[in-house]
């Protein structure tokens, strides 16, 4: 068997063994076999990510049966980015999460359940990103969804399961309105492979309808203000290495769809006003969410909210994609650049949140003053992952943002621009506070540190990893040129 | 009216009283239960476009795809039943309301 021929399947298997493996292995055995799949997930999901870059985007037929009844995987750019994007976040979160484990009581609640849901959300992430067909994104995105859930109430108090109720509702609306939106577009067009869609969509209210259904759920998925009301205690409540997977990877995942049905599946023009009310709505998740992280008194809501903000730049890449497929590029590798440096970013602001939290024995802001002094190395992680949420140079966050203030300017529509500049700014505010807090002269009351916490540089590395996307930039430009988005655009990589 | 009318007129009926009920309804099982609705009004709309075919024989495609969405609603049904038991035992609450007296029943 050629290895390299089935890594769409094997990229969604290997996940799937491992989490099974973990069940039945037991409370020691787990993180090894997670720590173990992880690893095999980088690997593969390298080896996907450079054969895409060779072959450009590639259908996969599960079993050889191809669409309508058999399910294909789509591989391309975009999907190479995101799966490399979670193996790396995947594989710290796992790492993080076995020292995490250990250090609470092991008898708790739902603990040693981590290691099978955990690799169960990943299964279902990968399967996600390979997708081509509406349907198939129903039963990922709702595997996605119950994992999470799971994962948020893993710890069973009564704020987690609170946040978690609140989570699944907004799952379980989100889901049912999407399905019924897919239901529509087959009444309409006969299909559900994203590939047929895009040739036999017909401007029908039917279709129209089932696509506006689609993409308002996935919104509220993505938690797009307004519909942002779950995320920040979902987010906050949840033990650190979920929420940094949550931040980092799951609200990724709706968004990727969200890009898939707006870009590819419906031609230009189609469903007039909605390219605009998202980028509308995503101006206003940046100052809403920056606003509300700067009044914030708890550190993981101060994170979250911040994810509201950085949520919002995914966004503006809809009203900036119908000018034409130069902007179309700079827009699509902006916003591509921004996931990744927000994915790595923010999954290593939460699990430093979460270093401090375990030092002090609380999360209130206020009482961590000079925090610094006690831990360094976890105070300079926060900085760094304020460099690259501000979008200051060098980082990821810097490109992303110089390549949407490139995109706008180039399209004439200035004002995407602006609301950028001021993102940066809000964004500036909220980071500096935190820092200002962290490195104030004061002696820091911390819990006598229980062992060396090894721990602590993993948060460094993946903020790390954020300032130093910059150099990445041409790979992502390169994994977005092989994109079908663009490849259907006519642009060469 | 076609049977197929009837199908979606009242798969629509079953999805926005489920809508209601998930929004409106404070019991946390009443929304589990309305969530349930909402799926069902889907399947319902699913299987009357199946007969929509010019051949007597069904299309198939809808019909599998309420077989995997009945599937994928059972596991999130379960988990939120879950949930809620687990929330009542620790809060002795059945909403979300964070004012209500803990031990109140509704």
């Amino acid at each position: 068997m050629n290895v390299v021929h089935h890594l769409p399947a094997l990229l969604v298997i290997t996940p799937l063994v491992g989490a099974c493996v973990a069940f039945v292995a037991g409370r020691r055995v787990a993180p090894h076999v997670a720590l173990a799949t992880a690893t095999a997930d980088v690997v593969l999901a390298v080896l996907f990510a450079a054969r895409v870059l060779a072959e450009g985007p590639f259908r996969y037929r599960i079993g050889g049966w191809g669409a309508p009844m058999g399910i294909d995987l789509v591989a391309d750019g975009m999907a190479a980015l995101f799966i490399v994007l979670t193996s790396i976040v995947g594989l710290v979160v796992t790492v993080y999460a076995s020292g995490y484990f250990r250090s609470t009581d092991p008898t708790a609640y739902g603990h040693g359940l981590f290691w099978t849901l955990w690799l169960f959300m990943w299964t279902s992430l990968n399967g996600l990103f390979l997708t081509g067909d509406v349907f198939n994104v129903y039963v990922c995105i709702e595997l996605v969804g119950i994992s999470a859930v799971a994962l948020v109430t893993i710890s069973g108090g009564p704020d987690a399961l609170r946040a978690g109720m609140r989570y699944l509702f907004a799952s379980m609306l989100g889901a049912m309105t999407y399905l019924l939106g897919v239901a529509l577009l087959y009444a309409s067009a006969g299909a559900v492979d994203m590939a047929t869609l895009s040739e036999r969509l017909v401007p029908d209210t039917t279709a129209a309808t089932g696509l506006a259904l689609m993409v308002a759920a996935l919104v509220l998925k993505t938690a797009l203000v307004p519909a942002h009301f779950w995320l920040p205690t979902a987010h906050a409540s949840a033990p650190t290495p979920v929420s940094a997977a949550l931040s980092a990877l799951v609200v990724k995942g709706s968004y990727f769809v969200v890009l898939r049905l707006m870009l590819d599946v419906m031609p230009d023009g189609y469903l007039p006003g909605a390219a605009t009310l998202l980028g509308v709505l995503g101006a206003a998740a940046i100052v809403w969410g920056s606003v509300q992280a700067l009044v914030q008194t708890r550190i993981k809501l101060l994170v979250a909210y911040s994810t509201v903000a950085q949520i919002g730049y995914l966004f503006l890449v809809f009203p900036l994609a119908r000018n034409g497929r130069d902007v179309l590029a700079l827009a699509l590798t902006g916003a591509l650049v921004h996931a990744t440096a927000h994915g790595l970013a923010k999954g290593g602001l939460f699990l430093a949140a979460g270093g401090l939290i375990t030092r002090f024995g609380h999360d209130r802001l206020a009482e961590m003053r000079g925090a610094a002094r006690a831990v360094p190395v976890l105070t300079f992680a926060v900085a760094l992952s304020g460099v690259t949420m501000m979008g200051l140079p060098p980082s990821g966050g810097f490109a992303a943002k110089w390549l949407l203030i490139s995109a706008a300017l180039t399209s004439g529509e200035w004002w995407w621009a602006v609301v950028l500049v001021v993102g940066g700014l809000l964004a500036a505010a909220y980071m500096f506070r935190l820092v200002a807090i962290l490195i104030a002269d004061a002696p820091a009351e911390t819990a006598p540190a229980p062992k060396p916490v090894r721990t602590e540089w993993l948060p460094l590395a993946l903020t790390a990893a954020a300032v130093l996307l910059l150099f990445a930039v041409p790979l992502i430009s390169d994994l977005a040129a092989a994109s079908t988005t663009l490849q259907s655009a006519g642009v060469t990589p | 009216m076609t049977t197929y009318d009837v199908y979606v007129a009242g798969g629509a009926v079953l999805f926005a009283l489920g809508t209601y009920g998930l929004l409106e309804r404070s019991h946390l099982v009443h929304k589990v239960i309305a969530a349930n609705f909402m799926g069902s009004g889907i399947f319902l709309v699913l299987i009357g476009l199946a007969n929509r075919t010019p051949t007597p024989e069904p299309d198939p495609v809808p019909q599998a795809m309420v077989l995997t969405g009945i599937v994928v609603t059972v596991a999130m049904t379960a988990l939120g039943l879950a949930i809620v038991k687990r929330y009542f035992s620790e809060t002795g609450r059945t909403t979300l309301d964070a004012d209500e007296k803990p031990g109140e029943r509704r």
